[in-house]
């Protein structure tokens, strides 16, 4: 039986009416309980039907096949709709994961920015992570004047320690989770993440933490135990050993030489904009990692669970970050996108931002509740952030035509309407410029924090070795070398004028390696390089010659020479 | 060997060659004809033939050696490492016109020597 045979006019105005939310005031109310009770009079039935005869008068003479969306209250300005209303939500509606896929000029940071100006003053902490640009500092007038001091931490000034175990976590269970975020981030070979956890746990003894000591290791001290660890699985080792160490030389002392570091737990109460911008790709990883994961971990240790949110992370341009390409290649991408599906129970909101859905990690849209879509590049584009959120062919056809920077597709995480809907946000103010003077100016807030640096500021990756080398320039005193640069010039040395591949297997490294040392040995004067044509086509041969820095750098190791 | 060590890992290796090839070889050999003494990287010798090898890792002194060949009246090969080489000392010698009897002198990359051998 169909509902046709059974409904009469008035039921199925009702029933249209609802769906449009046109009852949604007292006297609406009041109508439909009328309706329940078969009490209409002949004015009842009028209203009722003028009602929905208006709203479908303008279902029908509207451009745009979205629905009028049934947003009016909260605490958050989502936007305007096409008439200017304000659409409303509760700011609890971003206790969760959301996502916004708009492609380059089209409003994403100015969207985060205005929801970040409208959450602050909500919530105990907030971190605006930059991965590309420097415009969340623009923000820093705007909060001041809501009384709220935002920090600006710029690239080289973090002071942290990945090895510091956070607030209320077992250092057992710590050294496996940073364990594997190293792999994950250093993108290391899966048997790697057991020697780092062992080295890491040895540490920890070592250091007094597994019994209460607050003298954390660093990474330097866990590249030099697995270095020393010479019976280790000599991929793992060597692997840990280069990725390690091209952190260790980016971000040096400075920022990762604390025994004590910024307590992620403190700086989670905190109105922060973090800078990656000129990190390398690996170190951006390893911070945003470090600082997201140790506060998960830290809550989830906490035991709390579905408390209301006190943390907003906002995370822009993390297209590289959560790339699928990396997952699948790499050993499983990132430790927050396994986290990430945890961030509504334990109070904290995660809003990622990316360019496009092309490459994007399957588990994002997965895990996210709240997806936002503005104009992007392609229709492929549109079809695959339209599947997100259910949109239709007509809407996504819209979109596609229609998108101009600034308007957005939405669809909220929770309550009655969880349609999507149109909406546009407002330009920002042109914001004031934050110097990189003022921006160190706003770090004085955390000296509060307790930090305790390491005694060495001059930690070298390399053993460092006096070379006395009148044939290198004369500035150039001391020559260091690493693990695998003494191997290959070692295997140079003692097998000269062999071509280049020949040396990985005589030293025992990676092609990569090899590729890595080649300018460097030929800058430092260690060998000299010739090309021979093997045939009439294709590369040349290359041969190379060692000279005399390169011998007596290797004559002026012994100790090391007899350890091998 | 009197030359660096690429110099001399190219001898090396073409004298391999040529024994390979039932060659007698000699290194720094010394030449002696026409009241002129010569030193030859190479000299190979098989029945009745007999080839001198230059071999040249630069271009610098290519013109010499070809007028010493040419004075002894050899067979010069000048064994050179990469195409490029190969083609500097071609167009040097041809500008210089040294090369008149073309036959007498080839300039070969090493990679080829071994076929050079085959054909003869």
């Amino acid at each position: 039986m169909k509902n046709d045979d059974i409904l009469n006019d008035i039921d199925k105005k009702i029933l249209v009416g609802s769906k449009m939310g046109v009852f949604n005031n007292p006297l609406g109310r009041k109508l439909q309980q009328l309706h329940g009770l078969g009490l209409l009079d002949p004015w009842a039935i009028g209203q009722i039907n003028k009602r929905v005869d208006k709203q479908l008068r303008k279902e029908a003479f509207r451009a745009i096949p979205f629905k009028q969306p049934q947003l009016y209250s909260g605490e958050l300005i989502l936007g305007a709709d096409e008439k200017h209303h304000p659409i409303k939500s509760p700011v609890q509606y971003m206790n969760a994961g959301s996502l916004l896929v708009a492609n380059t000029g089209s409003g994403k940071t100015t969207l985060v920015s205005y929801y970040a100006t409208q959450i602050a003053h909500r919530v105990k902490g907030m971190w605006l992570v930059d991965i590309r640009k420097k415009e969340f500092r623009l923000l820093k007038t705007e909060f001041s004047n809501m009384g709220i001091d935002l920090i600006i931490v710029r690239s080289r000034k973090f002071k942290i320690n990945p090895l510091q175990v956070p607030y209320h976590v077992d250092p057992y269970e710590y050294a496996s989770t940073i364990a594997d975020v190293l792999v994950k981030v250093l993108n290391l070979p899966h048997r790697a993440s057991v020697l780092l956890s062992s080295s890491i746990i040895n540490m920890y003894k070592k250091f007094n933490i597994l019994n209460g000591g607050q003298k954390y290791p660093t990474l330097f001290h866990l590249f030099e135990a697995v270095r020393n660890n010479r019976n280790a699985n000599s991929q793992s080792r060597q692997a840990i050993l280069d990725n390690l160490e091209a952190i260790l030389l980016a971000f040096g002392t400075e920022m990762l030489g604390y025994y004590r570091g910024w307590p992620v737990h403190e700086l989670a109460k905190r109105h922060i904009v973090f800078e990656l911008t000129g990190q390398p790709e690996a170190g951006k990883d390893l911070v945003l990692n470090y600082l997201v994961v140790a506060e998960f971990i830290s809550r989830i240790s906490q035991g709390i669970s579905n408390r209301p949110m006190d943390l907003w992370m906002s995370i822009d341009e993390g297209q590289r970050l959560f790339s699928q390409k990396k997952e699948s290649i790499g050993h499983g991408g990132n430790s927050i996108t396994d986290l990430a599906g945890l961030v509504r129970g334990i109070g904290a909101g995660l809003f990622v931002s990316v360019l496009t859905p092309d490459d994007l990690s399957n588990k994002i849209p997965a895990i996210t509740s709240t997806k936002l879509i503005g104009r992007c590049g392609s229709i492929g584009d549109y079809n695959a952030a339209g599947q997100f959120m259910g949109l239709t062919k007509e809407q996504i056809f819209w979109c596609a035509h229609n998108m101009v920077p600034g308007m957005f597709v939405g669809q909220v995480s929770d309550g009655p309407w969880r349609y999507p809907f149109l909406y546009t946000v407002p330009k920002m103010k042109q914001l004031k410029v934050v110097t990189d003077h003022q921006a160190d100016e706003s770090l004085k807030s955390l000296d509060s924090l307790d930090v305790e640096p390491v005694e060495f500021s001059n930690w070298s990756a390399n053993e460092r070795i006096e070379v006395s080398n009148n044939t290198v320039h004369k500035t150039q005193r001391v020559v260091g070398l690493t693990d695998s640069e003494f191997r290959l010039l070692k295997a140079i040395v003692d097998n000269p004028m062999l071509s280049s591949s020949s040396y990985i297997k005589l030293a025992k490294i990676s092609p990569n390696t090899l590729k890595k040392l080649r300018p460097i040995f030929i800058e430092k004067d260690f060998i000299k390089e010739h090309t021979v044509d093997s045939s009439t086509r294709g590369r040349s041969k290359r041969i190379w010659e060692p000279l005399d820095a390169g011998k007596q750098a290797i004559a002026r190791i012994p100790q090391f020479n007899r350890s091998k | 060997m009197r030359g660096k060590a690429f110099h001399n890992r190219i001898a090396e290796e073409t004298k391999t060659i040529f024994s390979n090839h039932h060659w007698q070889v000699y290194t720094e050999h010394r030449y002696r004809k026409n009241g002129i003494t010569t030193y030859l990287d190479l000299f190979a010798i098989k029945g009745n033939q007999t080839i001198a090898c230059e071999i040249e890792t630069t271009i610098r002194h290519a013109i010499d050696n070809t007028l010493k060949a040419q004075v002894a009246g050899l067979v010069l090969w000048i064994i050179v490492p990469t195409r490029t080489l190969r083609r500097q000392i071609e167009r040097k010698l041809e500008s210089s016109g040294v090369t008149e009897n073309r036959q007498s002198i080839k300039t070969i990359l090493l990679s080829q020597v071994n076929t050079e051998l085959n054909l003869l």
